[in-house]
């Protein structure tokens, strides 16, 4: 019997479904490129303009949701989570402005809500300290949100003034990066956002894409403070520019370069960072020279190669030209998603915007890079890359209380806060400090030791953090992390709770901050039952025998670097792959062994074919464990699986480092292929990969 | 998967480690459906000019390209037509040397039912095995049919079907002449949908205003109550499909002279329609792969890969379908400690037995988590929540409170199967029913209302730890309740909230547990009490739940079917 379709409809258009299917098919078409096809041929109407997708307008403000109490209109938010969320934590604002009481409504990023510190310590919070100290009583109300972003900060400030604020304070501008601009990624889902940036690829390189987002920043910026102004009415609008932390670091490797450019790159870095490390600064600032030589012509892609000359101009004493250097790094960081993700950071450029929207809106300028330039100070200004320790909050406060009570003509208060918050809350913060330097700085050589600079600051501000530190060690080495642990909540009661913004959830070891801590541990006067404990913690992730017990390094918890990963694939919410692409020549993992362990290790990879590569591409995968070679591997473009094994003779933690062969001579070729794809809107890397791992399996042998 | 169009990443490296291979190890990843002439179907559909809201199925590449870029595999990529591959995932399950295919969904490619003859013998290639007779083709679809008739009822589309098959239950066939005048009967295998009362493919609904004018009442609004009117479309639709199943299942016989029926598609998870196929149809035995839907298409795609490269077929019956994930006593104790729950710790698989079955007797809602997970969409006691199955207000609670169902929905038992004819109609030797595919009158003498639906029936799972010695310590909790209560019968449904996955792995089953209220979780060799849970924890795990603090689905409306 042969088939037979005796339901068909007699239908043309079948027929021509079935034809221009096939033409599709065989063509190679690219979802794009179809969709032109059918427009030609009038199977499809023609491109509609996205809807506008900006959210209803609600009656709530933000999460707080409007209700009557007592016949008079209030806004609650949900309880706060045990863990902390976005918002501030005050449960119910009245409608009515209490009588005699001034209401500041108060608009910001992370930075404003005192991340780190929040809930126990906030700008908000600050603020109010300082406003005590005025001829008249003030209630700052806490609209800030991490992630803010300027759609929602002007639906937040319209729907705010059922609060009847009487002034309004804006601290934005650290997120005004490919968060406000995400169109301009080659990363997005959608082809359309794709062929975008591969069109100002092929028209302009690297630079226009640049452009491109800073022009539709500056647009939407504009926009939203001219917005913000019209909705403020008469009401005096405080406008904070953000300072950042020119110390932060976010090393980006380069796109494709051309010829042999990327591979040469790659020797000046290491060249500059032995260079920084053994204190050669000439050197350094020379490799670095020629770094940024190498990326000339290619745009704002050039941050890390400003951050090493920033690095070797310090070295040899040259401050002002080092502190240039190291903003020019912010400025061209900003863009770092283009490959791997980067740390929000207001630019000079998101700095000047705020400056000049103040100047023609006529809203209170606090201008912070100025005002922390000015002020004498020991005491560090940042946690990370923009967050303000308790120094910072001070002084950014206190300069916020004064432009307030100059627009609403009181005398500027002069009075200080005694203690702007605990020592345990000072301790927490600093950990966090610690937890984020160690999990989101991608730095140029050893973090350890900042990692160690801020756990001893800890442990100074109050001793008591210790319980803080083996709580978080026991948590991280627990086997399911986003379950609650009996240490959470043991945690939580504590003066040293930490929060999701210490990373409570995050499935990784960072081995660099087990390191620091059990360095610290080691000086305290309980060194010893303080040492066991952080042994007995750390060994439930230690290697065992058999292949039940094999472990495989590629997952997340044993990734040395967690974010060191082409800019999606560092995403929970993005598509993942089965394997680890590796975007530097080295990759690092952590291997948790007993003593005189003898470990076996099966590591499944390959090199990823390049385009205008000649040949198939073989080369040796080098296998370090702390430093010391213990093996070597032959590579080729197929997935070939290798064993070795290798005896380590101390416990703890380890270091297991791949070195991966160099790229071929062929970045414009690469390059010009990345670019054609994403015109055709096709999922592109603009950055090399230098090999792929399916998984490095290592047990006891 | 249903419901995740994403890549199955993790199932992917899951499947590899579980079977001891590297990604080296893979001759061909094998695809469930020909994305050009799926293409081609959509492009047909454009034509009707209902909306277009993405553009991404455009790419008939798109899976290839994903299963190179984001699987990493280089060798040979291998496809499949859909409904060959639903034929296929019950042909080389079955364990039959040949047979005669049927399978029915909303729509593959271009066909929505198809007809074969399978040979596990036949020489050649894959496609000789499972040979193609006759197809149905879009938009005429009983699959479609019956979803129009969900989306009328106020349920969701390609999601909701199996509520109206138990809304069903509750109704009268008021309204054959009607539904009758939406389906028509063909020559052979053919039916045909009478598509002016069926506005999928042109508009933002599934039904038209010619099927409203039918039926004379306003599409049901999701938040309203549900009367007697959708009791009875609902009895009316399942009816027809019933009919027709029946009509075509005894064309297929006639044309085949088969013994042996192997059913898949989504139709095919219709247990009420699959008990009648059963017992009514001319074939002397019925199977139906376990995982029917879309979910198991993959099964049958790597079996024709299988049959193509090794010119072999595979032999054996599937038995069960625990072949997910699985946790260990270890894992479960690693977990309940690191969360500071304490639980009772039992050494001796009796003295756990005994526990839970104690719980049950009681009147206690017990989560059953040990093992491998179960493939499809039947918890079958590996990932279940169980309950004794004589009172009706149990199976109230568990609806309203636990599982968050409508009030009309039933629950199916579990029973050993040598003592499965004291309670329920069911045939020994049915195929069917091991996989909770078939529904059977309740016997029992013995009132068992939790498990007892409106019109007498029941959605028997029969278990069997000498055919399938995984399900030996389920038989042995079913042999221990029955010890207690004289019945060996429990409630038996899956460990998940509304809208949710089936839980999967341990920390999956305490976050449930937490948020879902029932009285009891019992992981693998561990019994925790609800008041077990430090009250710090219950907290904690409403932070840390990422499904804790999803908002309840809410506003269901008739938008299209998912055609691209």
């Amino acid at each position: 019997m042969s088939p037979v379709n005796d339901s068909r409809i007699p239908d043309p258009r079948r027929d021509a479904s079935d034809e221009l299917a096939e033409r599709i098919a065989d063509d190679g078409l690219s979802v794009l490129e179809a969709a032109d096809l059918l427009r030609e041929t009038g199977w499809l109407g023609p491109a509609e303009e996205s809807a506008d997708e900006r959210a209803q307008p609600s009656q709530g403000i933000c999460i707080w949701r409007p209700e009557t109490r007592d016949g008079e209109p209030i806004f609650v938010r949900p309880e706060p989570l045990p863990l902390g969320d976005h918002y501030a934590t005050r449960r119910a604002i009245p409608a009515r402005r209490p009588a005699d009481t001034i209401r500041v409504a108060f608009f910001g990023e992370s930075v404003a809500t005192g991340y780190l510190y929040a809930p126990r310590l906030t700008c908000a919070d600050v603020l109010s300290q300082y406003l005590e100290g005025a001829d008249a009583t003030f209630d700052v109300v806490d609209l800030a949100r991490t992630n803010e972003q300027l759609g929602t900060l002007v639906q937040t400030v319209e729907a705010s003034l059922q609060l009847n604020p009487d002034a309004l304070v804006v601290f934005i501008g650290n997120n005004w990066n490919l968060l406000e601009t995400p169109e301009v990624s080659p990363y997005r889902s959608d082809a359309e956002s794709r062929r975008l940036v591969g069109r100002a690829l092929q028209d302009g390189g690297l630079r226009a894409v640049e452009e491109m987002a800073q022009t539709r920043l500056r647009d939407r910026a504009r926009s939203a403070l001219a917005r913000l102004a019209d909705l403020a009415e008469q009401r005096p609008v405080v406008l904070v520019v953000p300072e950042v932390s020119l110390d932060w670091q976010s090393r980006q490797p380069p796109p494709w370069l051309p010829g042999d450019d990327t591979a040469r790159w790659h020797e000046l870095y290491r060249d500059a960072i032995t260079a920084l490390d053994e204190h050669r600064f000439e050197d350094a600032e020379r490799a670095a020279r020629d770094m940024k030589r190498l990326a000339d012509g290619l745009g704002a892609i050039g941050g890390t190669a400003s951050r090493l000359l920033g690095l070797a101009l310090r070295g040899q004493l040259r401050e002002p030209d080092a502190a240039r250097a190291l903003r020019d790094a912010i400025d061209q960081e900003s863009y770092a998603t283009m490959g791997l993700l980067g740390s929000p950071r207001a630019t000079t450029n998101a700095q000047n915007l705020l400056r000049d929207a103040a100047s023609r809106l006529r809203f209170e300028l606090v201008d912070l890079p100025r005002i922390f330039d000015e002020h004498d100070s020991s005491e560090p200004f940042f946690l990370d890359y923009c967050h303000l320790t308790r120094e910072g909050l001070r002084v950014a406060m206190q300069a916020v209380a004064a432009s307030m009570t100059r627009a609403l003509g009181l005398p500027v208060p002069v009075e200080h806060p005694a203690e702007l918050c605990s020592a345990e809350t000072e301790a927490t913060a600093l950990l966090g400090a610690a937890v984020h330097t160690a999990h989101r700085m991608t730095a140029l050589g050893d973090k350890s030791k900042i990692v160690e600079r801020w756990i001893r600051a800890a442990v100074d501000a109050s001793p008591g953090v210790v319980q803080g530190l083996l709580d978080l060690v026991e948590h991280r080495t627990n086997p399911s992390p986003d379950l609650p642990t009996e240490v959470q909540a043991r945690n939580l009661a504590s003066p040293y709770r930490l929060g999701f913004q210490h990373g409570w959830r995050w499935p990784h070891l960072d081995a660099d901050l087990l390191r620091a801590i059990r360095r610290v541990l080691s000086n305290l006067p309980e060194a010893t039952s303080h040492l066991a404990t952080f042994d007995r913690l750390v060994h439930r992730r230690a290697l065992g025998p058999g292949l039940g017990q094999s472990v495989d390094l590629t997952q997340p918890p044993y990734l040395w670097e967690p974010i060191d990963q082409i800019f999606p694939e560092a995403m929970e919410d993005r598509p993942s792959r089965a394997f680890l692409r590796c975007p530097w020549p080295e990759t690092s993992f952590a291997v948790i062994t007993g003593a005189g362990s003898s470990i076996h290790l099966e590591v499944v990879a390959r090199l990823p074919t390049i385009e205008g590569a000649i040949g198939p591409r073989t080369g040796e995968l080098t296998i370090e464990l702390d430093g010391r070679q213990v093996g070597r591997v032959t590579l080729g473009e197929s997935w070939t699986q290798q064993e070795l094994r290798f005896e380590i003779n101390a416990s703890g933690l380890h270091r297991l480092t791949l070195r991966w062969p160099p790229l071929p001579p062929v970045g414009d070729a690469a390059f010009d292929s990345a670019v054609r794809r994403l015109e055709r809107g096709l999922e592109a890397d603009l950055h090399p990969v230098f090999g792929e791992l399916y998984s490095v399996s290592a047990q006891l042998s | 998967m249903k419901h995740d169009a994403s890549l199955p990443v993790q199932a992917f490296r899951f499947c590899l480690r579980q079977g001891g291979l590297a990604i080296t190890d893979v001759d061909a990843v094998a695809y469930f459906e020909e994305p050009r002439r799926k293409l081609s179907r959509q492009l047909w559909t454009l034509g009707f000019g209902g909306p277009v809201r993405s553009l991404d199925w455009l790419d008939p590449h798109g899976p290839e390209r994903a299963i190179r870029e984001r699987l990493g595999f280089a060798g040979r990529v291998l496809t499949f037509p859909h409904h060959l591959s639903h034929a296929a995932s019950a042909f080389f399950a079955s364990g039959f040397d040949d047979a005669a295919v049927l399978t029915a969904d909303a729509v593959g490619e271009w066909a929505t039912t198809s007809y074969g003859l399978a040979n596990r013998n036949a020489t050649g290639d894959a496609l000789d095995a499972v040979q193609s007779l006759q197809e149905v083709l879009f938009p005429h679809s009983l699959g479609l049919f019956y979803s129009t008739v969900t989306s009328y009822l106020g349920f969701r589309v390609n999601s909701d079907e199996y509520k109206v098959m138990g809304l069903a239950a509750y109704g009268r066939p008021r309204y054959v002449d009607e539904v009758c005048q939406l389906l028509g009967m063909g020559d052979g295998g053919q039916f045909r949908l009478n598509l002016r009362h069926f506005d999928f493919l042109r508009g933002e609904r599934m039904f038209s205003d010619e099927w409203v004018k039918l039926f004379g009442q306003p599409p049901r609004d999701p938040g309203d109550s549900i009367k007697a009117f959708h009791e009875d479309v609902a009895r009316s639709a399942q009816l027809l499909l019933e009919e027709v199943l029946l009509e075509k299942a005894a064309w297929l016989h006639n044309q085949t002279d088969a013994e042996n029926l192997c059913y898949a598609g989504g139709v095919a998870l219709n247990s009420a329609a699959n008990g009648r196929l059963r017992r009514e149809s001319p074939f002397r035995r019925v199977f139906v792969q376990p995982a029917a839907g879309d979910a198991g298409a993959c099964l049958g795609a790597a079996a024709l890969a299988h049959r193509r490269l090794a010119r072999t077929s595979p032999r054996t019956r599937q038995r069960h379908a625990f072949l997910g994930p699985s946790i260990t006593p270890d894992e479960a104790e690693s977990v309940l400690d690191a969360c500071g729950v304490e639980g009772s710790r039992h050494d001796d698989e009796e003295s756990l037995l005994e526990d839970v079955a104690e719980r049950l007797a009681s009147g206690q809602v017990v989560g059953w988590v040990r093992g491998r997970m179960e493939h499809g969409p039947r918890a079958l006691g590996a990932r279940s929540l169980l309950a004794a199955p004589f009172d009706a207000t149990l199976r109230d609670r568990i609806n309203a409170e636990i599982k968050g169902r409508e009030s009309f929905r039933p629950f199916a038992p579990a029973v050993p199967l040598d003592r499965a004819t004291e309670f329920f109609d069911v045939h020994p030797d049915t195929l069917l029913a091991p996989f909770m595919l078939e529904t059977c009158l309740v016997t029992s003498q013995v009132p068992l209302d939790a498990v007892t639906h409106v019109d007498g029936t029941a959605r028997v799972q029969l278990v069997d730890p000498i055919a399938d010695p995984t399900s030996r310590r389920f038989a042995a909790l079913l042999e221990a309740f029955g010890h207690r209560t004289g019945v060996p019968v429990l409630l038996n449904t899956s460990l998940n909230g509304p809208g949710e996955p089936i839980v999967a792995t341990a920390a999956d089953a305490l976050r449930a547990f937490h948020r879902l209220g029932f009285d009891a979780l019992a992981l693998g060799n561990v019994v925790v009490d609800r008041s077990d849970l430090p009250d710090t924890w219950v907290d904690l795990a409403q932070s840390l739940d990422p499904l804790a603090s999803r908002p309840a689905a809410s506003g269901i409306d008739h938008r299209l079917y998912t055609l691209v």
